[in-house]
């Protein structure tokens, strides 16, 4: 079959460069007909079993067979109805022939077209098994590509959550902390309100005790001044008595006395000193202000005679207590320089 | 019926005068130490020995008399700044002014901080800090002691000035002139000599004394610096001269020279040249003192009825008696700022101390003698220092004028005489 294959491929390629099946008043310097390229295995095949079967019975002729004219030269005077028969015996031979050859080449022409289409297939195949192939290989790569997106992404999924969670955790410190203040403000605010409401009653207290004392005030000063003005006729007429009897001047006497004892200036007193000094007493004879109307020493003058002063507080009681006086002058020396 | 009128009008108006004032005249003071507190400062050195400032500060205001220190035991507490104190418990100890101090810094230099407490008024009358060194620490709380003085009494305290004296050593084999701190302290010797050395006068600044010699064989007048010990007669001429005073200026000395047997007050520039002749007179005229001025000289003559004060103007002038009580008054030494006058009054052989009012001529005899000489001032004036001859031995005695008490300083030998006090040297 090979040896045919190739015989066939002889054909079909002389076919192809020779002037071939072509149509009649076609431009020969035209290129075959674009129809003609697919089917030009059939066609080719067709005309080289053509091509194949004239040649072929020829030379089956020229070598099985001797010629015809031999026949005759050679043959004896046969008669012609043994040579129509023979004839026809021979055609019919001819024919069986021909038709066992055309039985081969449609045979052959199956095979062929066997061999084509299992080619074909085979070729299918392979260009399907190819087109596998790059399919395999363009997923694997996708499939790699997608594997790397996805760890990729993995990691920027894992990255971001981590942050995620670190803010989650931030927020919720930040959210306890808030938590934690509110609730600080709200027992302070409660500690403040609850000592407002303390204050607010304690004040309404003090207002009412206020209220209470202002009245009883009220009331002891309406009986204070009128005890008073009692009190001071009844002094009034007991500190003449006392003044009278001289017992002003005893106390005075004594006030001196306790002052002179207690003024201790170093160096004595400087010639020209003049003092006048008033003092605030408070009951119980306390010296509380001490107050220079006149005055013309020193700094440490006026010290001693300060001093002098506070040593002798209390002063002397009065004999009587009509004979207190809020205030004292003082004053030194007896005379007025000049007098 | 008028009369009653007016009685009636008196009554209604008394209730109303009444409420006024009492009226108290106040006739005298008493005189009395102030009772004060001086208490240990605090030592916050924490090498070596402390010096006690506290001690010597009491001392020296002890000594005038016009303070009454408290005892260190009986003080309860012993606080070192105003803020510690609880005044009320001072005025129970009747303590009317407490000083208080602490010392820091180092041994060799250390830092004094003190502070002057009024009690009764409540506060602090003087916060102060003082540097101080191991060599000056006498001086230190000499300082502080003066300070305080001036605070309480109104007058510059004496304790930092110097004293110079003559000092005699048993059997007169020797004659020293003395330099010491005014408490008797410190005493230097500037001068020996087998001579009689008399007569010291402290030149206004401090820096010179001038004293009469015998070494000559005769009284000659001599100036000496007293840090370096170089010295020089007065007159070039080595005549006989006495009881030299300085002038105000420190310029020119007045002396008693001594010319054919009569002795007459010249005036003696101290730069040299010709003496000034300002008495003239057959009298002795001797012991000059120049007033605070510088305008006239006082000076002892026996021109009328035995010795008496007389003065004459520096320029030369007519010369004035001025001390008329008794028959002897020598010896004149101006009181600074006051116008009194010590002087040398005998009277029934007995030679005292003697204030004279230079207004009134009152004299006010201050010792008893039976020998005292010699008076010189303080230059506060609140102090005079003197020879002091008493029954009792020889020293000198200090009478401090405001409290009228007398201290007496001895040498552990010999007599000690012809005191002069110095001037103020800070």
């Amino acid at each position: 079959m090979d040896r045919l294959k190739a015989l066939i491929e002889r054909v079909v390629q002389s076919l192809r460069a020779g002037p071939g099946i072509r149509s009649p008043g076609a431009n020969p310097n035209a290129p075959p007909l674009p129809m003609l390229r697919p089917c030009s295995w059939s066609v080719g095949g067709h005309a080289a079993l053509m091509a194949f079967l004239l040649i072929g019975f020829a030379t089956r002729i020229q070598t099985d067979e001797p010629a015809f004219g031999t026949i005759a030269i050679d043959g004896v005077v046969l008669d012609d109805e043994a040579v129509q028969r023979e004839i026809q015996r021979l055609d019919e031979l001819e024919r069986a022939a021909v038709i066992e050859r055309e039985q081969e080449v449609e045979r052959l022409l199956e095979q062929i077209e066997e061999q084509e289409e299992r080619q074909r297939r085979q070729e299918q195949e392979l260009s399907a098994l190819s087109s596998q192939a790059e399919q395999a290989r363009q997923t694997l790569s996708e499939q790699q590509a997608e594997a790397s997106r996805q760890l990729s992404a993995m990691q920027q999924q894992q990255q971001a959550e981590r942050e995620r969670l670190a803010q989650v955790a931030r927020e919720r410190k930040a959210e306890e902390e808030r938590v934690k203040a509110a609730e600080a403000d709200l027992e302070r605010a409660e500690a403040e309100r609850q000592q407002a409401r303390e204050e607010a009653r304690k004040l309404s207290e003090e207002a009412d005790e206020a209220e209470r004392r202002i009245a009883e005030t009220e009331r002891r000063t309406r009986e204070a001044e009128m005890a008073e003005q009692l009190r001071r006729e009844m002094a009034a007429e007991r500190r003449n008595e006392a003044i009278e009897s001289g017992l002003l001047d005893q106390y005075k006497a004594r006030i001196r006395q306790r002052i002179e004892s207690n003024w201790s200036p170093p160096g004595g007193i400087p010639e020209g000193l003049m003092w006048v000094v008033l003092l605030d007493i408070l009951p119980g004879n306390e010296v509380d202000d001490i107050q220079f109307e006149a005055f013309n020493g020193t700094e440490t003058d006026r010290r001693y005679i300060e001093t002098a002063i506070r040593r002798s507080s209390p002063l002397p009681e009065p004999p009587i207590p009509e004979l207190f006086e809020r205030q004292m002058r003082l004053r030194y020396p007896p005379t007025e320089p000049g007098q | 019926m008028k009369l009653r009128g007016i009685f009636f009008a008196i009554l209604a108006v008394l209730p109303l005068t009444a409420s006024a004032q009492l009226d108290v005249v106040i006739t005298r003071s008493t005189q009395r130490a102030i009772p004060i507190a001086v208490v240990p400062f605090e030592w916050r050195v924490t090498l070596g020995l402390p010096y006690d400032f506290a001690e010597i500060v009491e001392a020296d205001l002890e000594r005038t008399g016009q303070f009454a220190p408290m005892g260190r035991e009986t003080m309860i507490t012993r606080p070192t700044r105003f803020s510690e104190m609880r005044l009320t418990n001072w005025r129970i100890m009747d303590v009317e002014a407490v000083l208080v101090g602490h010392v820091s810094g180092s041994e060799e230099n250390p830092t004094v901080e003190f502070e002057l407490v009024d009690v009764y008024a409540g506060k602090s009358l003087l916060v102060y800090r003082l540097q101080s060194s191991r060599e000056a620490f006498r001086a230190t709380a000499h300082r502080i002691a003066d300070l305080v003085y001036e605070q309480l009494t109104g007058a510059r305290g004496m304790f930092s000035t110097r004293l110079a004296y003559v000092q005699v050593t048993p059997g007169r084999e020797e004659f020293r002139l003395i330099v010491a701190d005014a408490d008797g302290q410190n005493p230097i010797v500037v001068l020996r000599s087998t001579d009689p050395i008399m007569s010291p006068s402290w030149s206004p600044d401090g820096a010179y004394l001038a004293y009469v010699s015998f070494e000559a064989g005769h009284a000659e007048v001599f100036v000496q610096e007293v840090a370096t010990g170089q010295r020089r007669p007065l007159s070039p001429d080595r005549t006989s001269a006495s009881a030299p005073a300085w002038s105000p200026d420190g310029r020119s000395l007045a002396v008693a020279r001594n010319v054919n047997a009569n002795s007459d007050i010249y005036i003696y520039s101290i730069d040299g040249g010709s003496p000034q002749r300002l008495t003239r007179h057959s009298a002795v005229e001797t012991e000059p003192e120049f007033s605070a001025d510088g305008n006239r000289v006082y000076f002892t003559s026996d021109r009328g009825i035995g010795p008496q004060v007389y003065v004459v103007p520096a320029r030369g002038g007519r010369a004035q008696r001025v001390s008329f009580t008794g028959s002897y008054n020598a010896r004149p030494r101006l009181q600074p700022d006051r116008n009194q006058m010590a002087i040398v009054h005998q009277q029934d052989g007995r030679f005292r101390i003697g204030l004279m009012d230079l207004r009134d001529e009152s004299l006010r005899l201050l010792t008893d003698g039976p020998l005292d000489e010699s008076p010189s001032f303080a230059p506060n004036g609140r102090a005079l220092i003197f020879g002091a001859g008493t029954t009792a031995g020889r020293g000198l005695g200090v009478y401090f004028i405001d409290s009228g008490v007398m201290r007496l300083l001895r040498a552990p030998e010999g007599i000690l005489r012809e005191p002069a006090w110095g001037p103020y040297e800070n």
